[in-house]
């Protein structure tokens, strides 16, 4: 059945090398009866880039890469893969390969023809696809594995073969669909890097889906934040580190997670509700006069604490919790109501039930909207 | 660590392009949508089935209105109801209707009580299983028909190895076939043996999958065994067994093979089934109308118990 | 599923446990399950004279293979057995081929009506074929069918249909989907995915639907009794009967006879209990 394409691809297509492997998501959206699961989002993904599509569960990012993928069907909006319309063709003709959470490995085929499958079905010749299927292999170090079956490797190791699936086809896009999800911590560490290293030496274009803020941070050349079907932020990890747009990117990016308290402006300051103010510096500009005694919630990174001689902007708080990490301190005080997490220096030891004075940088803290969580800055 | 820069670098940038089959008009064909897929699929299946079930329902009920019989060679001509006319004054029909329904009253219960048994005991932690289960399997496997030869031979009055026990253990041999209620009894127990083996799979089934922790619960409740197979095995087996139940009626009231084979429905037309007369009907009188009429019956109440059993299963999920 | 089980529950509320009760709940099974093969395949050996004495002998006191050699002599057993084989054969291949091709779409498509077609096939299984012998006669006639192999092969595909079906969709249902979704972003239609790979790792259940749909055809009696009145075309069951005469019953023989049918199914039922075991549970078949 369906042995072999219609028109087989001569091994050499010269129109088709000058294409940039861009990928373009133009009003896209998905929808399953009334329920809307992306809504109309745009997205344009560069020749060579590494982008992280992230978000909770149910934001609608593996949709949105199954709609790259062809895998589902897209109710309106367009998919181009390098200016190519792709929306009605069928996934074994946009020419991208994906890389799937449990790494759908073919079972009852060896890791080697697992791999060379995908190049039997376009009917590459025989004697090209064993050297293809070797250099694929050698680059990530599972020569000695081709004759195995699936069943008989680790998990590590079938991650390895799926990625090895995909790189053989040198295909234009590369799809990972949570790829690392069912790896062990140690492990997922050592998987993430050897995938930056593989991008940064072959530079396919690559969308890659993931729930962990982590692999997003330490992956993407751009990271795209979806929630309810919706994009809330597109931008490199240093500005979604620095300049979230949103109370929801704040929390999300980050770890431990931003605090949030409700703050009231006053006189360029920031009055918590214990009555303790924090100036805000001179980065709030305009914000702090415009929103004067409006409600406001102010973010702060546990990474903005400092011990309380370093700064001149203190907080107090009551000790909660301690965590020692070792490289830091993580101390939980419970400052206006709420509790704070604050990353110290590791010499920090304070003791349970203390009441402490911690500093911060001043001109660190994000201002957000009360009512939409958007950035006031 | 994995990767081999050196190496890799041989794959040139743009090498990476694409390299799939370019779209044509032709491959559009290979990918039809959901539904149009679905209904290529399906249509070799549909196709047979009306060939096979949809059409010959259709044509049996038209049958049934006219007076075909092979025998007069005379076109079929349309007699109105005159065919189920007929049946209600027809000893035999009424006859072979009691004699499956009689049948099947017996044997469906009489093979659950013996399927459950026989399950209880499969269930016992054998050390290997296969002979156990091989045991199970032979009886549903062997064809009907064998089955209902190798019990004429085990009922034959001279020489049938069950009057001979019935001899060693002082009683009289009995003819069990000159009489009309000995010849029901002995195809009842026929039927019986051949069919309590799969209700005895099915429950086995549905005995592995009553979870260990509830008897343990029961155990530290207090519940004796007796207790533990009321409250918790019998409820827990209720669907299975309603199942199998309803599955086996159907299949009882279509009664052919063993019968057939063992009395071909005598004395008389005492162990005749409603199968048997429909067949006899069409295949040996060749009234075709009237085997028409007696189907259509047949296939009425098979229908009202097909639907019981739809029901069954789509409470049970 | 083992695991879970009550496995070693001693009986009701014997206090008689562990081997004895094992040996004796064994014994039964067995007698039960295989008196009445071995009873048979006793008969088969002993000769007319000696079967018709009184008490009868259980042993045969005198083994002979001449009732085989008599079985196949006597009438053409070697073509019955062909016949059943082809039949059955024939019909198993037909069967997989459209089964699969249905319980893929139940299995994985996202069907409107997928109930009334699942109720449809249900249906289907517990149809009493006496009705249609009829129409079917006729059909077949009509067709020029009658007194061919395909009289059988066509109506015994569409009896294990329903059961072949429903088994396969369990086992396509098991397949994860992201296979499919591989073997389609690596160049196969949804065909050829399925055909590459979810048929080749739903073997098992292919090979218990293939068992189902044999051992369905090689058992069915009254339409091969109905359609074929040429005796070179004749299944075993109908076959058997043929040894009868109008007066004698020449039970040794017969035996040879059923022994010869037996032997096929009990191999693949040895060889191959498991499956058939799993497909019963799946399908749901004949009592």
């Amino acid at each position: 059945m369906a042995s072999r394409p219609l028109f087989p691809p001569s091994a050499v297509d010269l129109n088709r090398e000058a294409v940039l492997a861009t990928v373009s998501l133009r009003r896209l959206g998905k929808s399953y009866g009334a329920v809307e699961v992306v809504k109309a989002i745009d997205c344009e993904i560069n020749d060579g880039e590494f982008v992280v599509l992230v978000g909770p569960s149910g934001c609608g990012k593996s949709t949105t890469l199954r709609m790259i993928a062809g895998l589902e069907p897209i109710s309106s909006g367009e998919v181009r893969i390098g200016e190519r319309l792709v929306n009605a063709l069928p996934p074994r003709e946009r020419d991208v390969a994906m890389v799937f959470q449990d790494y759908a490995l073919y079972p009852h085929k060896t890791v080697y023809e697992n791999m060379a499958f995908s190049l039997r079905m376009r009917g590459t010749p025989k004697d090209e696809i064993r050297p293809r299927v070797a250099e694929a292999a050698a680059m990530l170090g599972i020569e000695a594995l081709l004759e195995r079956r699936p069943s008989q490797l680790s998990g590590g190791q079938r991650q390895r073969v799926a990625m090895g699936r995909a790189i053989v086809r040198r295909p234009q896009v590369f799809l990972f669909d949570e790829p690392l999800s069912n790896l062990d911590a140690k492990l997922r560490g050592q998987v993430r890097a050897e995938i930056k290293k593989l991008h940064q030496t072959i530079g396919t274009t690559t969308v890659y889906v993931t729930h962990d803020q982590v692999e997003a941070m330490t992956m993407a050349d751009r990271i795209v934040i979806m929630r309810d079907g919706s994009i809330e932020q597109d931008g490199t990890p240093d500005e979604l580190y620095n300049q979230p747009a949103s109370t929801f990117v704040a929390g999300f990016i980050g770890a431990p997670a931003m605090n949030f308290v409700d703050v009231t402006i006053e006189n360029g300051h920031a009055r918590l509700s214990s009555g303790e103010r924090l100036p805000l510096g001179p980065r709030y500009g305009s914000v702090a006069t415009k929103a004067e005694g409006k409600a406001a919630i102010l973010g702060i990174r546990p990474e903005h604490f400092q011990p309380a001689e370093r700064s001149s902007q203190r907080l107090s708080g009551t000790v909660q919790i301690v965590e020692p990490l070792g490289s830091d301190t993580l101390v939980h005080l419970e400052i206006a109501g709420g509790t704070l997490t604050a990353r110290l220096p590791p010499e920090a030891r304070p003791s349970v039930g203390e009441t402490i004075e911690v500093g911060i940088d001043a001109d660190k803290p994000h201002l957000f909207d009360v009512e939409t969580g958007r950035a006031l800055v | 660590m994995a990767t081999d820069s050196k190496r890799t670098g041989t794959i040139p940038r743009h090498a990476m392009a694409g390299e799939g089959p370019p779209p044509g008009r032709w491959s559009r064909l290979l990918d039809p949508g959901d539904t149009a897929l679905a209904v290529v699929l399906l249509a070799p299946a549909a196709l047979l089935l009306s060939l096979v079930v949809l059409y010959p329902i259709g044509r049996l009920v038209y049958t049934s209105f006219t007076d075909l019989a092979l025998t007069s060679g005379a076109p079929a001509a349309f007699v109105g109801i005159e065919n189920y006319l007929w049946m209600l004054d027809d000893d035999t029909f009424w006859q072979t209707t009691f004699n499956t329904i009689l049948i099947t009253l017996i044997t469906v219960p009489g093979a659950l009580v013996v399927g459950l048994g026989m399950a209880l005991l499969a269930n016992l932690p054998f050390k290997r299983k296969w002979p156990v289960r091989l045991s199970l399997l032979i009886p549903w496997a062997l064809p009907l028909s064998f089955a209902g030869l190798i019990f004429a031979w085990f009922f034959h009055s001279e020489y049938g190895v069950v009057n001979d026990v019935l001899r060693r253990l002082g009683f009289e041999g009995i003819i069990w076939f000159n009489s009309p209620r000995w010849a029901m009894a002995a195809i009842c127990l026929t039927i019986i043996w051949k069919t309590s083996s799969f209700m005895a799979l099915i429950i086995l089934a549905g005995l592995q999958t009553i979870p260990r922790s509830l008897y343990e619960a029961a155990d530290v409740d207090g519940a004796g065994r007796w207790r533990q197979f009321i409250e918790i095995t019998l409820p827990l087996l209720k669907p299975a067994i309603a199942v199998a139940l309803i599955f086996r009626t159907i299949t009882a009231l279509q009664t052919f093979d063993i019968p057939y084979m063992m009395t071909r429905g005598g004395p008389g037309s005492s162990t005749a089934t409603l199968a048997m007369y429909i067949h006899q009907n069409t295949v040996s009188f060749l009234d075709l109308g009237y085997g028409s009429a007696l189907a259509v019956v047949m296939f009425a109440i098979s229908m009202i118990f097909t639907a019981l059993y739809l029901r069954m299963i789509r409470t049970r999920g | 599923m083992s695991n879970a089980a009550s496995a070693d529950r001693p009986l009701l509320g014997f206090s008689l446990s562990g081997r004895p009760l094992r040996a004796i709940a064994a014994l039964v099974l067995l007698v039960n399950g295989l008196f009445p093969a071995i009873w048979i395949l006793l008969t088969s050996l002993k000769s007319e004279p000696e079967l018709t004495r009184r008490p009868i002998t259980y042993l045969p006191e005198d083994p002979t293979l001449q009732n085989f050699v008599v079985a196949f002599s006597d009438q053409p057993l070697h073509l019955f057995l062909f016949n059943s084989f082809m039949v059955a054969t024939l019909s198993t291949i037909a069967t997989l081929f459209v089964s699969t091709l249905a319980a893929y779409a139940i299995a994985r498509l996202n069907l409107r009506y997928r109930d009334l077609i699942l109720a449809a096939i249900i249906a289907i299984s517990t149809f009493p074929l006496v009705t249609l012998l009829v129409p079917l006669f006729e059909i077949m006639r009509a067709l020029g069918l009658l007194n061919t192999w395909a009289a059988l092969v066509i109506p015994y595909t569409v009896l294990s249909l329903p059961v072949c079906t429903l088994v396969l969709a369990a086992f396509f249902e098991g397949v994860p989907k992201d296979l499919e979704n591989a073997a389609m972003i690596d160049g196969c239609t949804r065909v050829g995915a399925l055909f590459r790979v979810i048929v080749p790792l739903s073997a098992p259940g292919v090979f218990t639907a293939a068992i189902l749909a044999f051992v369905n055809a090689w058992d069915e009696f009254l339409l091969a009794l109905s359609f074929n009145s040429n005796p070179a075309l004749r299944t075993l069951p109908v076959g058997i009967q043929l040894y009868q005469g109008e007066f004698n019953f020449p039970w040794p023989v017969i035996s040879a006879a059923l022994v010869v049918g037996i032997v096929p199914l009990a191999i693949l039922i040895v060889l191959f209990q498991d499956r058939v075991v799993s497909g019963l549970m799946t399908g749901g078949v004949k009592g």
